[in-house]
């Protein structure tokens, strides 16, 4: 489970990008549908979600605005950029192509010793 | 809001630098934790269990910080240095006024033993150095750069509009002062010219209303 979590957070980045790509979202809703989406195997500590963040909103692929709740608490919204959907585009890609490589390394030892 | 939860957020923002950014980090952990402690307790978590949760999913907030420190300093540094430049040019430009209508009280008391027309001469003296602290008035107002949008998005929007509306104000504050300060200069000129003591204080109800305009323009401006 640890070098999973290692994984996954190498590309905390990414990932928040494929959820704003649905439309914005705020801290917490993101965190709570990555858990969803992993049957509550994985979630992120908020630190390194919002250091992400920070660091997105640094090089502008993405940008932040309050919402407007009426009652005193506000939350923080994240929208996605042109420039961060070309990003997330070209991330994706590189992915597919790293997965790839992976697995065909990957296969030549364990799919041999499996069969 | 919790309240357990609120002090231990709190607590750990206080090594966190003083920053409008850190402040705002902490209101969006704050209403995001409150908003995760809420859904535990409505899934049937216990008050304790669920703040304990919350805690240990927050994780270390060191990593934060670091971001926060790099790029804020300097820009308060220069704010400082500048907001104390425009106290002491302010704090000079009164100290001169001061010092105008003194030079002119003086001159006036002595107008009697001599035989030059020193009330006169204290007079133009008074105007002439109260151009000096009305420049310096004028010159401070501008000294507030105007916002350079960086993003568009709302609270840019309010940024932009909040450094417009001081501005603004810095503007009127200076406008009023060359309006009461001529107010005075004429009081007096018009007073000495006629000797008509007794009607030249309207001069000063005329200038409230001139005041009273100017307000109106300001507020008719930032309706538009």
């Amino acid at each position: 489970m640890s070098i999973t979590s290692d994984v996954i957070r190498g590309h905390t980045e990414p990932i928040i990008l494929s959820h704003l790509i649905e439309g914005d979202s705020y801290g917490y809703q993101i965190n709570k549908e990555i858990m969803e989406k992993t049957n509550n195997l994985y979630e992120l500590k908020e630190a390194t979600l919002y250091s992400a963040f920070r660091r997105l909103e640094e090089s502008g692929l993405i940008l932040s605005y309050w919402g407007d709740e009426n009652v005193g608490a506000r939350r923080r919204y994240y929208a996605i950029t042109d420039k961060g959907r070309k990003a997330y585009q070209e991330y994706k890609k590189d992915w597919e192509n790293a997965k790839d490589i992976i697995d065909k390394l990957l296969n030549n030892r364990e799919g041999s010793s499996n069969e | 809001m919790n309240e357990r939860m609120r002090n231990h957020i709190e607590k750990l923002f206080e090594e966190a630098p003083k920053t409008r950014k850190a402040f705002e980090l902490r209101e969006e952990l704050l209403v995001n934790s409150e908003e995760r402690y809420q859904d535990l307790l409505s899934t049937g978590v216990s008050a304790d269990d669920a703040f304990k949760h919350v805690i240990s999913s927050i994780g270390n907030v060191n990593e934060l910080f670091q971001g926060l420190v790099e790029t804020k300093p300097e820009d308060r540094a220069e704010l400082e240095a500048r907001t104390k430049k425009i106290a002491l040019i302010r704090t000079a430009a009164v100290g001169l006024y001061i010092f105008s209508v003194f030079v002119f009280l003086v001159c006036a008391m002595f107008d009697m033993y001599s035989r030059l027309d020193l009330a006169l001469i204290g007079m133009a003296t008074m105007v002439f150095i109260a151009i000096i602290p009305t420049c310096m008035l004028v010159y401070v107002s501008n000294l507030y750069p105007k916002y350079r949008r960086t993003e568009d998005t709302i609270v840019e929007d309010f940024k932009e509009w909040k450094s417009e509306t001081k501005k603004a104000k810095s503007i009127k504050v200076a406008i009023s002062c060359i309006v009461w300060t001529s107010t005075l200069l004429l009081y007096f000129a018009v007073s000495f010219a006629t000797f008509a003591w007794y009607a030249t204080w309207i001069i000063f109800i005329a200038a409230g209303c001139v005041q009273a305009i100017i307000e109106l323009v300001f507020r008719l401006k930032e309706m538009r």
